[in-house]
């Protein structure tokens, strides 16, 4: 570490004589110019304030924040006029010299508020709070203000179409995998043959035991259902005609929508939302009520796989020859053959998949919430308002079928016994002419390997769940 | 392990294979050979965009101390300076410029003030070019185009300029420079309509009726000999005013109201406001932003007492076709005490006559 530290101290030091000369000085020439600065309202006695709005016809109740002032301007004792007329839009500094500051004019309004350093408008969104006044906005500069109303605007494409829909149903969750097969038990290996006695012939090996088959994998467990979507919310709709000075020539209508919200299977409403509309006449809205769609059927499970098959057992070694006797007058007895080995066992069969587990059901969609209309009004409003109000309980969709379970994998077969090694020939015994040899045991035969097991089959998908039923639309 | 560390600190040394401190050897440069060689060496080390900014400011810094305006030095300064390059390079190659006070530095100099710049870049710049005064004074020309740049300048800013800024404008604006700009200002507008050009002919008419308002003693002293200035800044007030009608429009016409209570200065503005250079329904009594209406009533009322057309103007333009209530509140608010008759009143019992 510490050489680590060292070696980069070096390339410091090599890299140090890199810096560069600090800049000069800037000459000192005093301060900034005497007339660049704004004119504050401190050191003025204003006589008069006038406000010039921006030219909008008025304010969507659901407009994003807007600018309102185009300009203010302040009359001072000696007829000076003092103008501002950057209030909400960020400019080079020279558009604000000599004007009036900025900061001297004070906006606010119980209707809403000015929002961020450009001061612009985000207005309240409850229609009945501005029917009669407009948008208040008072301006203020040192001791003098100025009231400023603007129009609200009532434009139906000036809102969202109103929609409230309930909550979608939980997803369900995915089946199990199906357990494996167990591997097949191996095969015993075979004895080895006993050593022949002098001048005997050894015994053969035993044979290896089979390998067992590997165990079949179980079928994969179902997907669950998905849970159902909430209802859409019950609409409680209020329509009148209802009148403004901003509008002295027509009859607008007034809607109000009270959303009950609540879950599926259950008649406690747990949220309750109202919305205001104030729209122009013949004007075409829609309410809609939807229905939460179903959540979707969980994954069937993957099928188990197939046991391996077991190994099958070794065959056992074949027993040597005995010696032949020693005859030192004659002729050698003859020396005893070797056992045979004894064949390998069989490799037992791989177990089979099985099958996948079956998709879960979906959820079904949740019904649309029912819509009742109390509308008031002589008859030609009320038509009006049949004509041009759009109620839609809409059912919510069916969650998605669960997706099929994969196939379980084949087992493989076991690994066949191998055969095993013959017995050494027996010498034959010494004498003045030695005995005959004995001959060598032959090897045992491999066993077979086992046989792999059959792939299982996938699950079948679940079914979609159904589309919840619209709710009820009643007129009053 | 020391052979190691020995090719590690070998490695440093050819990483940075010049040093600043090279640089400044070449300052010692002493014959014309000399000094040729080492502003090569100089400019091509400005220019090495794979150099460290030490290494290239300390260049920047020997070319300003060689003092040669060979065109290489002026390139490789030019260069330096352009936008892009770190602002340390950028900084002392305005320095360095500034070293020069060669008439082939000075463009490059008003040439950088249009380009996007940091505060005390600008300085820098400004602090060079206000080095080359003695080349500017006297040469209209060079004065126009040195304004020209410095009103793009700080037309742009979004903070305050510098105070160098005002100190070389003292020295370098003069009635008839401002005007030649500001005409300069309105062409480059037409060819280009940019925000930043826009700007520079906020910036232009700014302080054009700055630097005359600021001369209202000397013209009340003196009026015969300022009025071909006064028409002069007025006639190209007018233009801008139509160029931009709206935030240069608004300046126009409140400097129109500010210097309209003065007699020399309230026949002129009148011609602007009311003269028949501009079709009825072009005056700014018609514009169509309110605030623009206000003002020009405002300036209207102020200059009535020197002038005859207000009067008319204001019967004919305002009384009969004004609509918003703001703007015809100003004429009682311009009444001084209660018993007076307000503007409104007086204009009233004239009948427009001017009596």
């Amino acid at each position: 570490m510490k050489r680590a530290y060292l070696g980069c101290l070096l390339l410091v030091c090599g890299c140090a004589r890199q810096v560069g000369p600090a800049l000069p000085p800037l000459t000192e020439v005093g301060s900034a110019r005497s007339g660049s600065a704004t004119v504050r309202a401190a050191g003025h006695q204003f006589r008069a304030l006038y406000v010039m709005k921006k030219d909008r016809p008025g304010i969507a109740i659901e407009s994003a924040p807007l600018d309102l002032i185009d300009a203010v301007a302040v009359l001072d004792a000696d007829g000076s006029l003092y103008v501002a007329d950057v209030l909400h839009d960020k400019v080079p500094s020279a558009y604000r010299q000599g004007k009036l500051d900025p900061q001297d004019i004070l906006l606010a309004s119980q209707h809403g508020e000015f929002v961020g350093a450009e001061r612009y408008f985000a207005p309240q969104r409850d229609p009945l709070l501005t029917i009669d006044s407009g948008y208040v906005v008072d301006v203020r500069v040192g001791a003098l203000s100025r009231r400023l109303v603007f129009r609200p605007l009532y434009d139906a494409d000036t809102y969202t179409p109103y929609r409230g829909g309930g909550n979608p149903g939980r997803d369900g969750p995915g089946g199990r995998q199906g357990l494996s097969g167990a591997t097949g038990a191996q095969g015993d290996d075979g004895d080895d043959g006993s050593e022949g006695l002098t001048g005997q012939d050894g015994r053969d090996g035993g044979e290896g035991e089979d390998g067992a088959d590997g165990g079949n994998g179980a079928v994969g467990r179902p997907g669950l259902r998905g849970a159902p979507g909430d209802p859409g919310p019950d609409l409680h709709v209020r329509v009148r005609p209802i009148y403004s000075k901003f509008y002295p020539s027509e009859s607008l209508v007034f809607i109000q929508v009270q959303s009950d919200f609540r879950h599926i299977g259950s008649r406690q409403v747990y949220a309750s939302v109202t919305h205001r509309y104030i729209i122009h006449p013949d004007q075409p809205f829609t309410l809609t009520s939807v229905g939460g769609p179903g959540g979707a059927g969980g994954a069937g499970g993957r099928g188990g796989s197939g046991g391996a098959g077991g190994d099958g057992g070794d065959g056992g070694d074949g027993g040597d020859g005995g010696n032949g006797v020693a005859n030192p007058g004659g002729t050698g007895a003859s020396g005893g053959n070797g056992g045979d080995g004894g064949d390998g066992g069989d490799g037992g069969d791989g177990g089979n998949g099985s099958k996948g587990g079956i998709g879960g059901i979906g959820g079904n969609g949740g019904d649309g919430g029912s819509i009742v209309v109390q509308l008031s009004g002589d008859g030609s409003f009320q038509r009006s308002v049949r004509r041009s109000l759009t109620l839609s309980s809409v059912p919510g969709a069916a969650g998605a079928a669960g997706a099929r379970g994969a196939a379980g994998l084949a087992g493989a077969g076991g690994d066949a016994g191998e055969g095993g090694d013959g017995g050494d020939a027996g010498r034959g015994g010494r004498g003045q002419r030695y005995g005959q040899a004995g001959l060598d045991g032959k090897d045992g035969k491999d066993g077979e390997a086992g046989g792999r097991g059959r792939m299982g089959r996938p699950g079948r998908r679940g079914k979609a769940g159904r589309d919840g039923r619209p709710g009820a639309v009643v007129w009053r | 392990m020391k052979r190691a560390l020995l090719v590690l600190y070998a490695l440093g040394l050819s990483a940075c294979a010049t040093a600043p401190t090279h640089m400044y050897d070449l300052m010692d440069a002493q014959d014309d050979e000399q000094v040729e060689a080492a502003v090569e060496e100089a400019a091509q080390h400005l220019e090495g965009r794979r150099l460290s900014v030490g290494v290239r400011t300390a260049a920047a810094r020997a070319l300003g101390r060689l003092r040669s305006d060979q065109p290489r030095a002026l390139s490789a300064l030019g260069t330096g300076l352009s936008e892009g390059q770190p602002a340390k390079v950028r900084r002392y190659s305005a320095w360095a410029l500034g070293e020069l006070r060669s008439a082939q530095a000075l463009p490059i100099l008003t040439q950088a003030l249009r380009s996007r710049l940091d505060d005390q870049t600008g300085a820098y710049i400004l602090e060079a070019i206000a080095k080359h005064y003695a080349l500017m004074a006297g040469n209209e020309a060079t004065l126009v185009s040195v304004v020209e740049a410095m009103v793009f300048f700080g037309g742009n800013r979004e903070g305050s300029v510098p105070a160098m800024y005002d100190l070389l404008g003292a020295r370098t604006r003069t009635v008839g420079v401002n005007v030649q700009v500001l005409r300069n200002a309105m062409r480059t507008l037409q060819s280009r309509t940019h925000r930043r050009s826009r700007a520079a002919l906020y910036n232009a008419t700014l302080e054009l009726l700055t630097k005359l308002a600021a001369r209202r003693d000397e013209v009340r002293s003196g009026p015969g000999a300022w009025a071909g200035r006064i028409d002069a800044a007025f006639e190209a007030a007018q233009e801008a005013l139509q160029a931009d009608p709206d935030d240069t429009a608004l300046l126009v016409l409140w400097f129109l109201g500010r210097l309209a209570s003065e007699p020399e200065f309230a026949a002129p503005a009148a011609r602007v406001l009311v003269g028949a250079s501009a079709p009825p329904e072009q005056r700014p009594t018609r514009h169509r932003r309110s605030a623009a209406r206000l003002v020009a009533i405002w300036a209207l009322a102020r200059m009535q007492v020197h002038a005859l057309g207000p009067r008319q103007a204001l019967l004919l333009d305002v009384l009969s076709k004004e609509m918003e209530p703001d703007v015809l509140r100003l004429f009682g608010d311009l009444s001084v005490a209660d018993r007076d008759l307000d503007a409104l009143q007086r204009v009233l019992l004239s009948g427009g006559s001017g009596s």
